[in-house]
């Protein structure tokens, strides 16, 4: 029949002489296991092994990490604590008390801002849900906590202020396809991409991947 | 029930209700056109309706798909408290059915069992016992299923709260009436009865298997679960419908991106809105891609179980490659919550197809060593070749889909059967095999990884280089971000969609897609709520799981991990 | 590398304090246990759940939890010092969690992997324990829905500086107390 494959007969079930003596069996197996050690031994730049932590993966500048809250340009957050991150999160991780802010221009601000990384799932609703710009997520992934309220995370921990770097740079973030500017994926962070030597082999297929500058050294992953 | 005055239906619902006037069921069912035919019948007529439905040359729906009790407590315009609702399929015909039972008021919600009928509603039938309180007498074992023996209530219903929790403790674990009755042959010590799991390699970590043991050989088996019900269905209700998105994720968790697929086609359809072409590709592409990476860990952890780790680092690695790709696009690598309804959460990098092609380059060469290593192999043939054998007959009883069904003879795969999402547009071929043995299945999962890449190959050769990817509905989907910050028209619809939610309208319809394991399907109810008033999925690894016990009589303990291996069971999936 | 978040530095291990010279190799000595002891971690993965599948991509050859000496997996508490729990703890196999850590020789060390196995993540629900210190003690959390690799690796790291400042177990102090 059209559009069918039998894998029972196309494979064939009866093994040969050589297959059912277990001797050719182990020295295929291992020809194939052996080529792959070999393989690595010799092209060691190619292995995929991440050195973590002297070398750290390159995600993507889509990464959903550590939240930040974005300031403006005086220092001020641009948060005006309009509770919408906090209805769109699904694990209701996300607390805010509003106070009103003495700038007329400004309205509110939150008095109280805490996310509970504990309960947080990282699905990036906060991020879309903001009217405001004002709440992002980073590549950083480096949470390990002793304890339950070491994990509340207040506006302290959560802030970003404007001209300090953020840790490993910026990831998860709202763009922007009306006017023309990218995601941030394709514009300012590295793709995760293979080794030197995969690359080149790639090129000649006519594949050529991104390869920009990002933080921490670049690895080979695939 | 009369059927006087009926309104005109569509020619698969009028084409039943005609047979059904014919036969001895007449006057006492009531057909509706809904998104399926759906057919209302009382339980005392229930018994004769199911076996009239599969035995009529004509209809022969022999495929018991999904029982999903439903609480109309607040719900307009249904005539009863309780209603069960089937959904059943004929493989040969390739249709489905609906049949929604009305369970009177008054005593408890009561119908009988049917599965005498089809054996896979067995299990259904116990979870909707668990989780509604629904009686079937008649059924052999009707205790809980997913949740513990100390809980007390039925959590489904509308009147239990979410978060109320019962304390279990070890003693309470009721263990089946078999399992401590001394030996049936006295004279016979080597019988003893063990427990396999819940914390073992082997089963995965959340399964635990009562089996009865004669020397090697399984005399008698029974599998308990629940041990990851962590109530899908109860936080969808209490959920929006972007909102279920994350937890559909983590149904399937080692394909997370098919999940929610199917779930947001459901909620595309009741809303009527069409995702744009480019939107629809990126999902296939992307659930084929989950797909290979479903069969990768199912194959590397069934070699496993049965000795041979080598497989399983190299099966590992073309999933990374497809990590790389998934974060790329959305940021997370497992769960990705990439699809919002009415189409993707945010637009595919610039480089999404060169990544695409970079690991159609790398992938074959992993499937390449595996295949070396694994196909012809005297000890794995030996392992695998013969045992868990499962005949075609049984699979369409038992209620399979998906590979397992495939590997028994079967050729029903979704995407051909009712192709979405430009499956008919590809040349792609169905993977079967004939056995039914872990052999079978293992050769049925290797194909269809070739298949999945034969897929996205061609999807990127018509995939448009630019174009939106989701509904311009701005009542659906979320307006751009720079037309929210700077436009007030956006804002308000920006606003009402967070806080409100969507609102989908008053109806119900089951949708459903190849999942990794079979036909994963979502029947939803809607009461123009923000969220939706009843999900069920229609898990495909329930009814293999179910029938695992019954597969492994006979078989030795080493087999039957080899067989649980191959059916692949995801706990998540498994137990919602 | 400073502690993610507190302020509050753990006791550390002081070889210089103590009286004398037969002090030296004892205080020496537990030095080299505690190293020998965070470098050779064998860990149980306690895997249910998608956190489970991260846990796999952990040992497998991108990431390699061998480096740090955790190679040997083994799923008999009797032979592990690590316990993992890694994905949902629901109310059913809550006892059965207890069973697997009591059942663990000291010193034994317990990681909860991901938001599920920390406090119930976004399962507010009827059968989803919240948060497994309800049932056991807990040394590090790892957050994240499933933590990445490298998250659960730093978690690891973070547990064996916590080793090695000399800090053996927490089982001393009750589940109850344990719970925040």
């Amino acid at each position: 029949m059209s559009g069918i494959i039998d894998v029972g007969t196309a494979r064939g079930r009866k093994l040969s002489l050589a297959e059912r003596l277990y001797f050719p069996g182990i020295l295929k197996g291992l020809a194939v296991t052996m080529r792959h050690l070999v393989r690595n031994l010799v092209r060691i730049r190619n292995l995929p092994t991440i050195l973590y932590p002297e070398k750290k993966r390159d995600y993507s500048g889509r990464f959903r990490g550590k939240h930040i809250l974005t300031t403006r340009d005086d220092g001020t957050l641009k948060c005006v604590a309009c509770y919408m991150c906090a209805e769109a999160c699904p694990a209701e991780c996300i607390t805010i008390v509003a106070g009103e802010h003495p700038k007329l221009a400004y309205e509110k601000y939150p008095v109280l801002f805490e996310i509970d990384m504990l309960r947080c799932v990282f699905c990036g609703f906060c991020v879309d849900a903001c009217p405001k710009d004002a709440i992002w997520m980073t590549r950083d992934y480096e949470l390990a906590f002793f304890n339950r309220q070491e994990a509340i995370f207040g506006i302290d921990k959560l802030v970003a202020k404007p001209g300090l770097p953020v840790k490993d740079g910026l990831g998860y973030r709202p763009y922007y396809p009306g006017d023309g500017t990218r995601p941030p994926g394709d514009a300012s962070s590295s793709p995760v991409i293979p080794g030197d030597g995969e690359r080149a082999n790639l090129r000649e297929k006519g594949i050529d991947l991104h390869h920009t500058e990002g933080p921490g050294p670049l690895n080979r992953t695939f | 029930m009369s059927t006087v005055e009926a309104p005109s239906l569509a020619p698969a619902a009028e084409k039943l209700r005609e047979r059904l006037e014919r036969s001895s069921l007449r006057g006492r069912t009531e057909v509706r056109d809904l998104d399926l035919p759906t057919i209302e019948v009382s339980p005392a007529d229930w018994l004769e309706l199911a076996r009239y439905l599969r035995d009529d040359p004509e209809c022969r729906f022999d495929l018991f798909l999904d029982l999903a009790g439903v609480d109309n407590a607040k719900r307009r315009g249904r005539p009863t408290r309780f209603e069960a609702v089937f959904h059943l399929l004929s493989v040969s015909a390739n249709e489905h059915v609906r049949v929604k039972v009305l369970l009177p008021d008054g005593a408890g919600p009561s119908l009988p069992t049917v599965h005498g009928v089809w054996p896979a509603a067995n299990w259904f039938e116990r979870e909707a016992f668990d989780l509604f309180g629904f009686d079937f007498p008649g059924h052999p074992n009707l205790r809980r299923l997913l949740c513990h023996d100390a809980f007390v209530g039925h959590p489904l219903r509308k009147d239990y709260a979410p978060g109320q929790r019962w304390f279990f403790a070890e003693e309470d674990l009721r263990m089946p009436d078999w399992a401590s009755n001394t030996d049936e042959r006295a004279g016979h010590f080597e019988t003893s009865t063990i427990s396999i799991g819940p914390s073992h390699p082997a089963t995965h970590g959340i399964i635990h298997l009562i089996a009865r043991l004669d020397g090697e050989k399984i005399a008698r088996a029974e599998t308990q679960i629940g041990y990851m019900h962590r109530c899908f269905e109860k936080m969808a209700e209490t959920h929006t419908w972007n909102q279920v998105i994350p937890f559909c994720d983590r149904l399937n968790y080692v394909s997370a991106m098919i999940n929610g697929v199917g779930y947001v086609r459901t909620v595309e359809r009741m809303l009527g809105i069409e995702v744009p072409d480019r939107g629809r590709l990126v999902r296939t592409i992307l659930s084929e891609f989950s797909r290979i990476m479903d069969h990768c860990v199912n194959i590397g952890t069934n070699l496993v179980d049965i000795g041979g780790l080598t497989n399983f680092w190299y099966l590992y690695q073309p999933r990374e490659g497809i990590y790389g790709l998934l974060e790329a696009c959305c940021g997370a690598r497992l769960t990705v919550s990439y699809v919002r309804v009415g189409g993707l959460a945010i637009d595919v990098p610039d480089d999404f197809v060169a990544r695409c092609r970079a690991l159609l380059e790398s992938i074959p060469a992993f499937l390449n060593d595996v295949d070396r290593l694994v196909t012809r192999n005297k000890i794995v043939r030996n392992r695998l070749a013969g045992t868990g054998i499962v005949t075609r007959e049984q699979a369409i009883a038992y209620g399979f889909t998906g590979p397992v069904l495939r590997s028994t003879g079967v050729p029903y795969d979704v995407r051909r059967a009712r192709p979405y999402d430009f499956y008919d547009r590809f040349d792609w071929d169905v993977a079967v095999a004939s056995e039914g043995d872990n052999y079978a299945r293992y050769l049925v999962r290797m194909e269809e990884m070739r298949q999945s890449l034969s897929i996205i190959r061609q999807a990127l050769d018509v995939f448009p280089p630019s174009g939106p990817v989701d509904s311009d509905d701005w009542h659906v989907v979320l307006p751009p971000k720079d037309a929210v910050y700077h436009d007030m028209e956006s804002l308000i619809y920006h606003f009402k969609l967070i806080m409100e939610g969507i609102r989908v309208p008053v109806g119900e319809r089951y949708e459903w897609i190849e999942g990794a394991n079979g036909e994963l399907g979502f029947y939803a109810i809607s009461e123009g709520g923000a969220g939706p008033y009843r999900l069920k999925p229609r898990p495909p690894c329930f009814p293999m799981m179910a029938a695992f016990e019954d597969i492994i009589v006979g078989s030795t303990i080493s087999d039957a991990v080899a067989t649980l291996g191959t059916l692949n069971i995801i706990a998540g999936e498994l137990e919602r | 590398m400073a502690l993610a978040g507190s302020g509050k530095a753990l006791p550390t291990h002081d070889p210089g304090k103590g009286g004398g010279g037969a002090d030296f190799f004892t205080t020496r000595l537990e030095t080299m246990v505690a190293w020998a002891r965070s470098s050779s971690l064998w860990p149980l993965p306690f895997a249910t759940a998608c956190c489970g599948i991260e846990f796999m991509s952990v040992v497998s050859s991108h990431y390699d939890l061998s480096r740090f000496g955790a190679e040997v997996v083994r799923f008999s508490p009797r032979q592990a010092d690590l316990l993992i729990v890694a994905g949902t703890v629901v109310d059913k196999l809550a006892p059965t969690l207890r069973k697997i850590y009591d059942q663990m020789p000291e010193p034994k060390w317990v990681i909860s992997m991901g938001v599920c196995a920390s406090s119930g993540g976004f399962y507010r629900a009827y059968h989803v324990t919240q948060g497994i210190d309800e049932i056991v003690p807990v040394d590090v959390y790892v957050p994240g829905c499933p933590p990445t690799p490298e998250e659960l690796m730093y978690g690891i790291l973070e547990l064996q500086r916590k080793i090695r400042s000399g800090e053996k177990s927490r089982d001393r102090r009750s589940a109850a107390a344990a719970v925040s």
